[in-house]
């Protein structure tokens, strides 16, 4: 049996076909390059034709934007920005994290939790969470703390309801298996529930991030002296528009980045959890 | 009119045993619906038994009872003499589904089953690699540990499955239905190996499954279901095996009439005549 479960492995094991999946990958990325081509020559067709009627759209094109930003950049002149927007991107993302598991994996569980909680869920989902700023400001003091409350609560739902589709997608055979195995509830959640709503969890956080970066400029807008937002109220009164649209260019690139790191955390660790 | 030629030689040296369950489907405290009766079973040292029956009269339920999984309606179940409460170390379960854990690899699959506080002696790292190692190759492969399950066909899938359950060491092997989602060829090459290492483990083992053939091929004693809900309608030992690793061959008389106890494919019942079943009995004795 030894040497014929051997033998039956090559052919039992799907063969990869490499090349035409490159090719496609390769494709896929020039259509993708062609396209912020095309988006950056409607930026310079839009810029130029306001050119003539609003003067100062002038130093909006592309050419002025990335000036400034390469020596704003060049010159570390973003780089406390960055850093106080990423600080709170991925703080108010940790707490949302660690309340959203919690609440999540009750309601997966529980199906009168789910009933109970559901309605009031929905309800404060479609609040937009802006709503909340002068009640957030009004608790928390100016400064930091209410953009902590306000990402926060931005960014709880997608990770709730991924948590608990996570758990209601797990395979109760899994549950049965592991006790037979001789778990205990603690292993059986360690060993079975956690790995399997991982990548639930990351699809929510990949949701959430998204939320939290958009939700951040308008944020910073209010009550804080630091950070992309406030860079770009910032440029506005200084009268530095290449520097306000670098900074736009900025939030969108930083932006891409954060999505492409949060898909590449699911891929690596949570593509397998649910097959 | 039944048929209980044997339930079983003493109790004293019985490794798992079964008194009165009844199993059934309850809602709120109250009885639903009963599937099966009054059922009393024992399983000896190194037996395997096969537990035919159509679908629907609990068989998969049963196993989860006598595995400590779930508890029965009524009745009582004792694994090495003690009443079972929650599943036993010595015990391994296999079930149809493979439930191998997706995100894991085969090797850590196989080696999840030794690392859990409830098995008393904790094996370190090195103990448990080197157990799910030989339970692998066992099984026959070896050389997949690396692989993850979405990468195994079901029959490989099921053997990690059961490599899983033999690096327990158990000494009783619950099996529901295991190779019931398997091609012909991988089922009959699962039932030689099974036989194979139920025999070389010294273990003890007992076979849900509604495959005639399958019940002759491997089995010891053969237990028939039937009914609604169901009871025991017949128990046959079958002769001493002449060599206890290889499959059994299948008596034709045993294999006809046990066939017509079960109907079609198992939706009907019926009683086993009284006179046929001796008859036979004499045959294979």
């Amino acid at each position: 049996m030894s040497a014929a479960g051997s033998a039956a492995l090559p052919a039992d094991v799907a063969p990869l076909s490499a090349a035409p999946a490159l090719r496609r990958m390769l494709g896929a990325l020039c259509l993708r390059v062609a396209g912020l081509l095309v988006l950056l020559a409607l930026w310079e067709l839009a810029a130029r034709g306001l050119a003539g009627t609003i003067p100062i759209a002038g130093q909006m094109g592309p050419g002025p934007a990335f000036g400034s930003l390469w020596s704003l950049l060049a010159g570390g002149h973003f780089t406390a920005d960055i850093i106080a927007s990423l600080r709170r991107v991925l703080l108010s993302l940790a707490i949302a994290l660690a309340a959203g598991i919690v609440i999540g994996v009750a309601v997966g569980l529980s199906r009168l939790a789910d009933d109970f909680t559901s309605g009031a869920f929905q309800f404060l989902r479609m609040i937009s969470p802006l709503s909340w700023m002068p009640i957030a400001v009004m608790v928390f003091g100016i400064g930091d703390a209410p953009v902590y409350f306000l990402l926060a609560i931005t960014a709880v739902w997608p990770i709730v309801l991924g948590t608990a589709a996570g758990v209601r997608a797990l395979d109760p055979q899994w549950l049965l298996l592991v006790r037979s195995l001789g778990a205990n509830r603690r292993e059986a959640l360690r060993h079975v529930v956690l790995p399997g709503i991982l990548g639930h969890i990351l699809t929510g956080g990949r949701v959430a991030i998204g939320m939290v970066w958009i939700l951040l400029i308008p944020c910073e807008m209010l009550g804080v002296s630091s950070g992309l937002g406030y860079f770009i109220l910032d440029s506005r009164d200084r009268l530095a528009w290449s520097e306000l649209m670098a900074a736009i260019v900025l939030i969108g690139v930083l932006g891409l980045l954060l999505d492409g790191a949060a898909q590449w955390l699911r891929a690596c660790f949570g593509a397998t959890s649910n097959s | 009119m039944s048929v209980v030629t044997d339930i079983g030689t003493g109790g004293a040296t019985a490794v798992l045993e079964a008194r009165r369950l009844g199993l059934g489907y309850r809602r709120r405290g109250r009885l639903l619906r009963e599937v099966l009766h009054d059922f009393s079973l024992q399983l000896q040292p190194r037996e395997i038994i096969a537990i035919l029956g159509p679908s629907g009269v609990g068989k998969s339920t049963l196993l989860r009872v006598l595995a400590g999984l779930q508890p029965p309606l009524a009745g009582e179940v004792e694994t090495f003499g003690r009443a079972t409460r929650r599943p036993h170390p010595d015990v391994g379960v296999v079930f149809q589904d493979p439930s191998l854990l997706p995100w894991r690899s085969v090797h850590d699959n196989v080696v999840l089953g030794l690392g859990f506080a409830s098995r008393g002696s904790r094996h370190d790292a090195a103990v448990q690699a080197a157990r799910a190692h030989a339970a692998l190759d066992e099984v026959g492969l070896a050389g997949a540990a690396g692989l993850l399950p979405a990468e195994l066909s079901g029959g490989m899938a099921q053997r990690v499955s059961l490599a899983r359950c033999l690096a327990r060491q158990p000494r009783i092997l619950l099996l529901d239905e295991p190779f019931a989602a398997l091609d012909a060829a991988s089922r009959a090459g699962m039932q030689a190996l099974l036989r194979r290492v139920v025999a070389g483990h010294g273990a003890a083992a007992l076979l849900v499954t509604h495959d005639i053939d399958e019940a002759l091929k491997l089995a010891d004693r053969v237990i028939l279901l039937g009914g609604s809900p169901a009871r025991l309608t017949g128990s046959w030992k079958l002769p001493i095996a002449t060599d206890p690793a290889a499959l059994r061959p299948v008596s034709p008389a045993l294999r006809a009439m046990l066939l017509a106890a079960l109907g079609d494919f198992g939706t009907a019942s019926a009683d086993v005549p009284a006179d046929a079943a001796q008859a036979i009995l004499r045959e294979v004795a």
